[in-house]
């Protein structure tokens, strides 16, 4: 009897031991914490590792864990995994989405995020607004693209032109044209283009044609929110890209239904002397033609000054985030100096920090100098209905471009179409 | 009489040929994603283009199979599983079902038939949101089982309607004079019926095969790590970007979904063509 | 009576069928009564939802673009596949090679074929228009996809090249169980090769050819990622299929009760059309 009893008493605290270790050890640290992390952009992974290294050796159960979703796919995973309930913790999208999102209450209140950052005006100010609503913050501009110019200084040279002086206003800039049209082999057709239009997204309208509208002093929203795209700003600078083909002859027509990458192909095969791209071509560029002396400049202006989109991403928390503490630390974390100049620069992808873009790895890119410059020419328009908007302005700006509907006219019934939607 | 047999062979010659050029043509989108694959980037985007390339490197597959820490291995293993998971699931529950659809009629029937039918005829966006819902829920969610089961959803009515056809050509008095023979219905479909429609079942095989390496947007949708995504999701993941493609990845990627399907092809088409149902109702 | 083992048999597909189908469609069913978002509003808002897609100019024309395509497409791929099921349909190594050859494009995703086509076209660097240049017959590129008509021309022979070997396939299994034997015995009675073709084959082959021509159908209705690689749905909206504009309204403006909406109709009418090919050709008879 008393055998047993010793021998039962053995067993039982060999076991409650082995669960009290874990229970212990449980009580001992906060309950693990894994905070998953989306992003359209590669390049966050980067931050999440540095991120784990750092909880690793502070000893803390905090961990985050990264997923890819592609560009196309941002919107129908992020709707529904909130459906499912299962959103991530934290979420790095484009920014025309996140108007929409913080309005149904997608994302968490981050102010006190933003207030507590010293860096804070370093921040791309036109960003901001879209990522805030009622005074309070929401979202933070993070991985940037910003639309700009990207020319081939060697043509710009065999064309007798200056290549460290790239066209900044459009009489420059039709000049400059003329120049790099060329009929390379004399048989009456044009081999070399100077310029290709946008083309055949309506994303990519408002990424890339509407810095020239802002360099011509037109808007396509007042301050009020009020749709002022129907003006006679507007009208002229469609009219100017309508000219630059048909009545210049300098941009190659059938750029207007191609897509971004079709321009960036077309460019690498030295077909175009010019084209729309971005900071996020750079890399590509020294890959893809590593021989080419190519330059980035600003989108020329007329009346106006030379602006540009400020694209890309911002990141915020999401309101279904059961660990809203830790993942509000690892936006800091990810904000911080060190992480983001080690992460992003080396690929030479934008830091959204003004005050770090004086980094050594920039400086060693000279087409990168560029960039601060743009940035702080850039803008981003604020609206609910982002995607609704693109598709007249596609439509539109398209057919006038196409030839299919008069410039004046396309404007106007665009803006009809806009307020209809966006009703 | 030579000169009969020479025209013979100049025809012959001819003939072949002119199947040599067509079949190049035909080819030459594949041939061009094959040299693309071999190419170091820097020629990739060159004009005007070399159809041979000047340097063959393997550089492109060097890339993917180093990105990600080597995560693409992980990738290749995971659509095995899925694709041939899916492939006996499917059969496993389809050939029973056909053979009902083709002989075995109950109440209802129709009913079933009419979903099955409507099935293809939902496209997956639609079905998007509340499939993931429902995955979720079931806790299958970023499972390989839940995604063969997805699979096997969307990709069985193509193999019903295959088998129901085939197992319906076959004459009704081979099913009667089997079952006078005392037989039961699962003994005539599987030692009967099954045997003499192998050019079906090889169908549904590629058919699958094809489906389940190729899908991107089922895995990407319902995955969230390297445990379950397929090799068209880490393609995707490693060669595109939002306004720029690694195109020698892309054509990598390709050049990976169709080698093995076509081996796999190449392997089963004696099982094609033969006229299986020699004797078959003989009396 | 024997008891009915037809219900026992498909019992495992009844059952991934209402789990993995019905219970979601009838979740999109019932979205489509309302105006739902995701984290947000969620009432019951009637028949609003179709009356509105109905106004919509944007889908009717996206339906009539994808009948056109439908109506096109469909010769293309289903006319090589019989002829080239018929005269490959024979066992020897030149068949063989040939049907391989046939075969290798259905090899690889919709999506990398569109890219590759579009890339092979493309007016300024593509390889297609290099040799048009070269060879003289044209002085500089031409753009396919910039005008409607020669991008769906475009479309439908990059996709009927990629689809048409699998078509021929599904026709080949259902030919190689006609048996020979019906072959020889109609040979004996004097009947030629071509009556024989008409009389015997064509006939014996019709459920396989209706299965072949409904799956094609609504696999064209639900064509997406063609469209969206090679034109973006351009010039201006007349290559956008419905599918598209399904995921236009749920996705860009963020309309998910009505992109369900959209879907009911889209599946009523693929089922309509389906119903009218089965009943003339007969394909459901209960022997």
């Amino acid at each position: 009897m008393k055998k047993t009893l010793c021998l039962i008493i053995i067993v039982l605290m060999t076991f409650t031991n082995v669960f009290a270790q874990g229970g212990m050890e449980a009580t001992k640290e906060s309950k693990p914490v894994m905070l998953t992390v989306w992003d359209s952009n590669a390049g966050i992974e980067g931050v999440v590792n540095k991120f784990n290294e750092k909880m690793e050796s502070e000893g803390r159960n905090v961990r985050a864990k990264f997923e890819l979703i592609p560009y196309d796919q941002q919107v129908p995973k992020f709707i529904a995994s909130l459906n499912a309930k299962t959103a991530p913790d934290i979420y790095s999208l484009d920014v025309v989405q996140y108007p929409y999102f913080i309005s149904i209450g997608a994302f968490t209140d981050i102010t006190d995020v933003y207030e507590s950052m010293p860096y804070k005006n370093s921040l791309p100010k036109g960003m901001l607004p879209v990522g805030s609503k009622d005074g309070r913050v929401y979202a933070l501009p993070y991985e940037l693209d910003l639309s700009s110019i990207i020319y081939n200084k060697d043509m710009f040279r065999d064309a007798g032109l200056d290549p460290e002086n790239p066209p900044q206003t459009w009489d420059e800039f039709t000049i400059a044209c003329r120049a790099l049209t060329k009929d390379l082999d004399g048989d009456g057709v044009t081999d070399q283009w100077a310029f290709a239009e946008v083309g055949n997204s309506g994303g990519g309208y408002m990424f890339w044609f509407m810095p020239w509208i802002w360099g011509n002093n037109g808007r396509m929203f007042d301050d009020s929110g009020n749709l002022v795209l129907n003006s006679p700003e507007v009208k002229e600078t469609l009219q100017y890209w309508y000219d630059l083909i048909y009545k210049e002859k300098v941009v190659i027509k059938t750029s207007i239904n191609w897509g971004s990458g079709d321009r960036y192909n077309a460019f690498v095969a030295r077909k175009i002397a010019m084209y729309l791209g971005g900071n996020f071509n750079i890399s590509s560029l020294q890959t893809d033609a590593p021989d080419m002396d190519f330059g980035v400049c600003l989108i020329p202006r007329n009346r106006g000054q030379n602006a540009s989109f400020a694209g890309g991403n911002m990141i915020g928390i999401t309101s279904q985030s059961k660990n809203v503490p830790e993942a509000k630390e690892f936006l800091k974390f990810a904000f911080s100096e060190d992480v983001l100049v080690e992460t992003y620069a080396p690929n030479l992808a934008l830091v959204p920090r003004a005050d770090l873009y004086d980094n050594k790895y920039y400086k060693a890119i000279p087409q990168m100098s560029i960039f601060a410059d743009i940035l702080a020419a850039s803008r981003t328009p604020v609206s609910l209905k982002y995607n609704l908007i693109y598709e007249p302005v596609l439509y539109y700006f398209q057919g006038a471009l196409l030839d299919k509907i008069p410039v004046n006219k396309a404007v106007e019934e665009c803006a009809t179409e806009i307020n209809r939607l966006i009703k | 009489m030579m000169t009969i047999k020479k025209k013979n062979i100049t025809k012959e010659i001819f003939v072949y040929l002119i199947f040599i050029i067509l079949s190049a043509i035909f080819l030459f989108p594949i041939y061009w994603t094959f040299i693309t694959a071999f190419k170091p980037s820097a020629e990739i985007l060159k004009y005007p283009p070399r159809l041979i390339p000047a340097t063959c490197t393997l550089d492109q597959f060097n890339k993917l199979f180093t990105a990600g820490n080597g995560v693409f291995l992980q990738y290749i293993k995971n659509t095995v599983i899925i694709t041939i998971g899916t492939i006996l699931l499917v059969l496993f529950i389809i050939i029973p079902c056909s053979f009902s659809f083709a002989l075995l009629p109950y109440k209802g029937q129709k009913i079933i038939f009419i979903l099955v039918l409507s099935i293809i005829m939902v496209p997956f966006q639609s079905l998007l949101v509340p499939l993931y819902n429902l995955l979720t829920k079931l806790k299958l969610f970023n499972t390989k089982i839940g995604i063969i089961l997805i699979y096997s959803t969307f990709f069985m009515p193509f193999c019903i309607f295959m088998m129901r056809n085939a197992f319906k050509q076959l004459p009704k008095a081979i099913y009667e004079s089997a079952l006078l023979d005392g037989a039961g219905d699962f003994m005539i479909m599987m030692k009967i019926y099954l045997p003499l429609c192998i050019p079906s079942v090889v169908s549904c095989i590629i058919y699958l095969f094809i489906n389940g390496w190729n899908d991107f947007i089922l895995s990407f949708i319902f995955s969230s790590s390297d445990k379950v995504r397929n090799i068209q999701v880490g393609i995707n993941l490693f060669g595109k970007e939002r306004f720029t493609s690694d195109w020698g990845i892309i054509n990598t990627g390709t050049v990976i979904a169709i080698i093995p399907t076509v081996i796999l092809f190449i392997i089963l088409q004696k099982y094609y063509v033969q006229g299986m149902t020699t004797g078959a109702v003989k009396e | 009576m024997k008891k009915n083992n037809g219900f026992l048999f498909s019992l495992p597909v009844i059952l991934l069928v209402l789990i993995f189908f019905v219970y979601p469609l009838f979740d999109v069913f019932r979205i489509s009564f309302m105006e739902w978002t995701v984290i947000g509003t969620k009432k019951y808002i009637g028949f609003s939802n179709y009356l509105k897609t109905f106004q919509e100019f944007e889908f009717w024309q996206s339906l009539s673009n994808t009948l056109i395509y439908t109506i096109m497409v469909t010769p293309l791929i289903f006319i090589p596949a019989l002829l080239a099921a018929i005269l490959l349909k024979s066992n020897n190594t030149r068949n063989s090679i040939l049907r391989t050859i046939f075969f290798i494009p259905c090899t690889i995703s919709l999506v990398a074929s569109s890219y590759i086509w579009n890339w092979l076209l493309n007016d300024s660097y593509g390889i297609f228009n290099y040799f048009f240049i070269k060879m003289g017959f044209v002085s500089e590129g031409i753009n396919w996809f910039s005008s409607t008509w020669s991008a769906r021309v475009i479309i439908c022979i990059s996709v009927a090249w990629k689809t048409f070997g699998f078509s021929m396939i599904f026709i080949l299994a259902g030919l190689s169980s006609i048996s020979p034997d019906i072959y020889e015995a109609a040979e004996i009675d004097g009947c030629n090769k071509k009556r024989a073709f008409f009389s015997i084959t064509l006939p014996l082959v019709k459920p396989t050819l209706m299965l072949a021509l409904i799956l094609s159908i609504a696999g064209s209705f639900k064509g997406f990622d063609q469209f969206l690689i090679m034109t973006g749905g351009g010039p201006m909206r007349t290559t956008q299929p419905i599918i598209m504009y399904i995921n236009k309204v749920a996705f860009n403006a963020y309309d998910m009760g009505r992109s369900a909406a959209i879907s009911v109709l889209f599946l009523l009418i693929l089922l309509f059309v389906s119903y009218q090919q089965i009943r003339l050709g007969g394909y459901y008879d209960d022997d």
